[in-house]
């Protein structure tokens, strides 16, 4: 776990399986509203968009947005609604991957009530390995 | 900014929040539809000398329906909404973010993907937001730049160099070759945004 989760109403941190958790892995089960935070991906380099390294989240469909953002590495990051946890299966909705370069912010909007599934952050970058931490946010 | 969809009496807010669709007249004459609900949108006014950020209403944190607009149709039936949403929790521009949606032409056309940025560096350099399929090497790209920009220049991972015309300060090149950077002459010079790969 790193830093500090703020915001989170019924937030749950967990690792993604047991014995998994790592320095920067995040897992957080909301069953309301807003859930933000730092993240990370649990691993690297699986089940890549081009190569990258995914972080997900639990993803109420109470929910409005999805928003991915890196904060330290200006790289090109994405959000995306996937069906299981652990990123993987169709796009949730039809909906391609949102993604943003530099510091911005990757989202998704789906107007409640919307679908539910795992909110889903991919490091779209060949250059994930020089960290993929950024800060996640649900509504 | 946002001029070329006006309200049939050049000012009137349709609003609509919660109907089935939202009537818009166009510049030409013409008429769209908007589908509905959190999208139900404001039909835009022309403001002069009022920077483009600055035209976006400050929504809750979150989304607020009267913070979203239509910038522009594009050829394919996709409409790029602009949005502007108050976030204190990002820790960028104080959380007030300027994003750019394209919604999906069809019926119930929502959920929407797209991208935001501070809204302090907007009308400066734009935001701009790709629309990946997974597994494909095709894109799209979307985005809002600032007031004064006719076109911007899509270069491509091939090398090919694409003008697009922007309109309402929005523009969206369908799905094509992966960007290598979006450019274009903003207030302050030469803006390249480089696709971040």
């Amino acid at each position: 776990m790193q830093g500090q989760v703020t915001g989170v109403g019924n937030l749950t941190r967990c690792g993604l399986t047991l014995g998994m958790i790592v320095a920067f892995s995040l897992c957080a089960v909301t069953t309301a509203h807003a859930a933000s935070g730092p993240f990370c991906p649990p691993n690297s380099g699986s089940r890549a968009l081009n190569g990258g390294e995914r972080c997900i989240h639990v993803y109420h469909n109470s929910n409005a947005f999805i928003d991915y953002m890196n904060v330290l590495t200006p790289v090109r990051k994405c959000a995306i609604l996937k069906p299981n946890p652990d990123g993987s299966g169709g796009n949730v909705g039809g909906v391609t991957a949102a993604c943003a370069p530099r510091m911005e912010i990757a989202t998704q909007f789906y107007p409640p009530p919307g679908p539910s599934g795992y909110a889903t952050g991919l490091n779209d970058s060949s250059n994930y390995h020089t960290g993929f931490k950024g800060l996640l946010t649900l509504y | 900014m946002l001029k070329k969809i006006h309200a049939v009496a050049g000012l009137v807010a349709v609003g609509a929040i919660g109907a089935a669709g939202v009537s818009l007249a166009t510049a030409d004459g013409g008429s769209q539809t908007v589908d509905r609900d959190a999208l139900a949108l404001a039909v835009l006014t022309e403001q002069k000398g009022t920077s483009a950020a600055a035209l976006l209403p400050r929504g809750r944190a979150g989304f607020d329906a009267d913070s979203a607009r239509v910038a522009s149709v594009a050829s394919d039936g996709t409409r790029v909404i602009a949005v502007r949403r108050s976030d204190p929790r990002v820790p960028l521009g104080n959380g007030e973010l300027v994003c750019v949606f394209a919604l999906p032409k069809g019926p119930g056309a929502v959920p929407a993907s797209g991208g935001c940025t501070a809204v302090d560096t907007f009308d400066e350099n734009g935001v701009v937001a790709y629309l990946v399929e997974e597994g494909s090497r095709s894109e799209a790209v979307v985005g809002l730049v600032p007031d004064g920009v006719d076109a911007v220049t899509v270069t491509s991972e091939s090398g090919a160099v694409d003008r697009v015309r922007v309109e309402n300060n929005a523009f969206w090149r369908p799905r094509g070759t992966p960007v290598d950077e979006v450019s274009f002459d903003g207030p302050s010079g030469l803006v390249t945004i480089d696709a971040g790969r």
